[in-house]
């Protein structure tokens, strides 16, 4: 999907409930005979597992295009035009004549790099903000809710069609729009939290003992706001990476020749009836990756908060 | 009307058993102390009465109400007893409520379904039950939302959910647990005012001893889902047999709700 | 209540300012700005002065954002690329825009309610792993992928349903029309579902979990008389709250699904305008569907209030959030 921010929907449907039953006003501390869920079972969550692996994939392909593709990504070699998956040709070629192979290795690259720079852009902007609401006074607090509601309103998509508007088409273009977009949730994720860590007695404690403001941030927010954050950053990066798609698909992205799996899609697309590969195997890629994201997101969050059983 | 429960066991869909051989009886007009720690099994004692265990538990065994079979009985069967003959009052008054419907519509619940009352009769029998657990501030009350009430309040909505229809049994797991110690006491003497009053038969499940002690005649005592022993409530707070049913003693000494003479007693 | 709506409106209003003024920001502030990227690279200084006088872009930047929205509500700003009235071309869009994101919506949560309970009360069943799973699937895969595969499928390999294409007589050839919008609609509306799903999904693992449904079958009730005594408004809270988002997604769906299938709706007339750096045009046309994204916000808050009591309460102290 495109447009709406998607990387804030896990984010609401993660905080669903917390804290369960407390066990104030127990005897005794006691090893229940059933039931309760071993906490070393789920070091490691299947979905974490498949996440690892699948961005890995994705990672390692991209990092191999950039000393050895089959092919050279501009080539239009022999193997003819529009020709189907062959054994020399894997998902065959284009109507140029060039090794779709090569061309999909080849955009993982530019997937990896807008999905490292929007985090970067949305992770370093949302943390200022967010932390900046939280730790500050109750008017910015309130002031920069409503601008981190409206950002969140206000649909990537035409975030980066306005400054592509303006800057032109290119990756740079699509990375600034999708991580200014990206960094209202990671804002609202950091304040949330952020918050909650501030009224925490130790860090009350530290302050009375003399801790800056920065001290503070540094030694008790971050640490403890970490995981959370790297949740969101890990689902962020996979709609980004579907945001770009998208944007390259509409002609938005980066020119050619910089290679990119949107535009590839919507290259074979007018020659979709002669040779379908080039169109669905782009998508795949895009897909595997995102899910793979998606999952390494969600399996981090069950890691690291077991009572959610990775069931909400 | 006594309830008889007999060789109660729970096991889970993977066959772990939750619940082991569970033994006991109350008579009509009783009053029984289901006491253990958190995973004894006390609450699921409770709730297997009702025949409302979680998805994949099974029981076996048996649990009569005055003779009735209720273990293995048809649910249409199960659902005219509950709330009607056997009612249930739970641990945490806030969730237990419904917060998108007004208590007045919650009270007329267990009224619709086990009695012939028009609207009108359910309205009186309504104002009746507030003011039995002592709520007298009754159209406020009818009016609100379970979330605009204290804990104290919430908890006595539920009992007078749960008196709605006269039921023969009253289950209470862990009622006061989730209140303020003071909250707590005004909720146990209503209780105990209340069953005095009705001759309701009262389950009492609760981890707290000195709690159960207040409303309690006979006592129950489990660990790791098997009855360890089987006492008075007085026997227990004098000289109890079981050491673990001393070590809940012990613990309840520890934090001071007991005091040394009450104890000697 | 009256209040409420009143402050609720305010915030509205306050809201679609600051977009607009977003808006306005990055348009002129950004380096490049209209009048250097409408002449390209290669033009006098002359020329570009010339141009700057023509679009008004010497006056304060105060003046120039009256000079839009003033333009805005009396109709006058025009097409740099057609000279048509922008108002006339927004409206001239959404006979193909509006049935595309509507019908959309409605089969999304058609399909994506039931699915959604399903996979909640079937959680540990192949039946609602499958469904879970399929929900993962769709919200990774790109939308546009969607509608090509389909129009592979349904399109060249059945040749069932135009790959494309609007029909020139509009909604005067309604069979035409309705057959160019099958493809697309059912294309933004996996994306959709597939986001409704896990809210539905997680609404209903709540509810079933709930203690009050507990309560109520204490009290005598059947599970299916529990459920649809409390369970269906409770469930209905959160899924509600996602209903604006999911409004919205089908909207800008449609941006880019409208693409796919060269239909002649807003989405197309954007990029077109993106593409030829129309200014008046995207400037009015990204506002304009800010303005409905945040509208459908507004109106979802009212539902929800309608539903929940204790949004009323909240509310009623805190007094809104406006800007």
């Amino acid at each position: 999907m495109t447009g709406t921010n998607m990387s804030d929907i896990p984010a609401a449907g993660g905080q669903i409930h917390d804290d369960t039953g407390s066990l104030a006003g127990e005897l005794q501390p006691v090893s229940s005979p059933v039931g309760r869920k071993g906490l070393s079972a789920r070091r490691w969550p299947p979905s974490l597992v498949a996440g690892v692996i699948m961005v890995g994939v994705t990672v390692l392909v991209g990092l191999v295009s950039f000393v050895w593709t089959p092919y050279s990504i501009d080539s239009t070699g022999d193997g003819g035009r529009l020709a189907g998956p062959s054994a020399d040709f894997w998902i065959g070629t284009d109507r140029l004549g060039r090794d779709l192979f090569s061309q999909l290795m080849t955009g993982a690259q530019s997937a990896i790099i807008v999905a490292v720079a929007a985090v970067l852009i949305a992770g370093a902007l949302g943390v200022v903000i967010g932390i900046l609401a939280a730790g500050t006074t109750k008017t910015v607090d309130v002031a920069l809710l409503n601008l981190i509601d409206l950002m969140i309103a206000f649909p990537t998509l035409l975030l980066a069609m306005l400054v592509v508007t303006v800057r032109g088409a290119s990756l740079s273009s699509a990375v600034l729009a999708i991580g200014i977009s990206g960094s209202a949730v990671i804002a609202r994720v950091t304040r949330v939290n952020a918050s909650r860590v501030l009224r925490e007695d130790y860090v009350t404690a530290s302050i009375a003992s003399g801790t800056g403001w920065f001290g503070v941030v540094a030694r008790h927010v971050l640490p403890n706001i970490l995981p959370m954050l790297l949740v969101q950053l890990m689902i962020l990066a996979g709609s980004a990476i579907l945001a770009e798609a998208s944007l390259s698909y509409l002609g938005l992205g980066a020119p050619p020749p910089a290679p990119s799996w949107g535009r590839m899609l919507k290259e074979a697309q007018s020659t979709l009836s002669v040779q379908p590969w080039g169109a669905i195997v782009p998508g795949i890629a895009i897909a595997w990756t995102v899910l793979g994201l998606n999952l390494l997101g969600d399996g981090l969050r069950e890691r690291l908060d077991p009572s959610l059983r990775g069931d909400r | 009307m006594s309830l008889t429960v007999k060789d109660l066991t729970v096991k889970t869909s993977g066959g772990v058993r939750l619940l082991d051989s569970v033994s006991w009886s109350v008579e009509s007009g009783g009053r029984l102390g289901i006491i253990g720690e958190s995973g004894s099994g006390k609450s699921l004692t409770a709730q297997a009465i009702l025949g409302l265990l979680p998805q994949g538990m099974t029981a076996t065994g048996s649990i009569t109400l005055d003779g009735q079979e209720l273990l293995g009985a048809p649910e249409s069967a199960l659902r005219s007893v509950r709330g009607n003959r056997i009612a249930m009052i739970f641990q945490e008054p806030l969730t237990a409520l419904d917060p998108l419907m007004r208590v007045g519509r919650q009270i007329a619940g267990p009224l619709k379904l086990h009695t012939t009352l028009n609207k009108a009769g359910i309205a009186v029998r309504s104002r009746e039950l507030l003011e039995l657990v002592a709520l007298h501030d009754v159209d406020r009350v009818l009016q609100s939302y379970p979330w605009q009430l204290s804990g104290g309040q919430r908890q006595r909505v539920s009992i007078a959910m749960a008196l709605a229809c006269e039921p023969e049994v009253l289950i209470a797991d862990e009622p006061t647990t989730a209140l303020d110690v003071t909250v707590q006491a005004e909720i146990l003497d209503l209780l105990a005012r209340i069953i005095k009053q009705t001759g309701t038969t009262l389950v009492f499940v609760s981890h707290d001893l000195p709690v159960i002690s207040k409303v309690a005649q006979s006592l129950v005592v489990m660990k790791k889902g098997k009855v360890v022993e089987e006492t008075s409530v007085s026997g227990a707070l004098s000289g109890a047999q079981h050491p673990y049913t001393r070590q809940l003693l012990e613990a309840a000494r520890k934090v001071t709700r007991l005091p040394e003479a009450e104890v000697e007693n | 209540m009256g209040r409420f709506i009143a402050v609720r409106v305010a915030s509205l209003i306050v809201s679609l300012f600051v977009a607009s003024v977003l808006i306005f920001a990055v348009l002129r502030l950004l380096p490049g700005g209209p009048a250097g990227s409408l002449l390209g690279v290669g033009t006098t200084a002359e020329q570009l002065e010339q141009l700057r006088e023509e679009l008004g872009m010497n006056q304060s930047l105060v003046a120039q954002y009256g000079d839009w929205i003033g333009g805005l509500f009396s109709g006058s700003t025009t097409s740099f690329v057609s000279g048509m009235p922008v108002n006339e071309l927004i409206a001239s869009k959404l006979p193909v825009t509006i049935p595309l994101s509507l019908a959309a919506f409605v089969v999304s949560v058609l399909v994506s309610v039931p699915l959604g309970v399903i996979a909640g009360v079937y959680r540990n069943s192949a039946i609602g792993v499958g469904v879970s799973a399929l929900s993962q699937l769709g919200l990774a895969v790109p939308v546009f992928w969607v509608g090509v595969v389909l129009v592979w499928v349904f399109s060249l390999q059945a040749g069932i349903l135009p790959s494309g294409g609007f029909p020139r007589q509009g909604w005067n050839d309604f069979g035409g029309a309705v057959s160019a919008l099958v493809l697309p609609v059912i294309t933004i509306a996996i994306a959709m579902s597939s986001i409704m799903v896990r809210y539905v999904r997680s609404a209903t693992l709540d509810v079933l979990d709930a203690d009050y449904i507990r309560t109520a079958r204490s009290i005598g009730f059947s599970r299916g008389g529990a459920l649809a005594r409390h369970g269906l408004r409770n469930g209905a809270v959160p899924v509600v709250a996602i209903l604006g988002i999911e409004l919205a997604t089908s909207l800008l769906g449609a941006v880019v699904v409208e693409n796919v299938f060269a239909l002649p709706g807003l989405g197309s007339e954007l990029l077109s305008a993106v593409t030829s750096r129309d200014f008046p045009v995207i400037q009015n046309l990204v506002l304009f569907l800010t303005a409905v994204v945040l509208v459908m916000n507004f109106a979802v808050d009212l539902i929800q209030r309608a539903i929940d009591p204790r949004l009323r309460l909240v509310s009623a102290s805190a007094g809104g959030g406006a800007l």
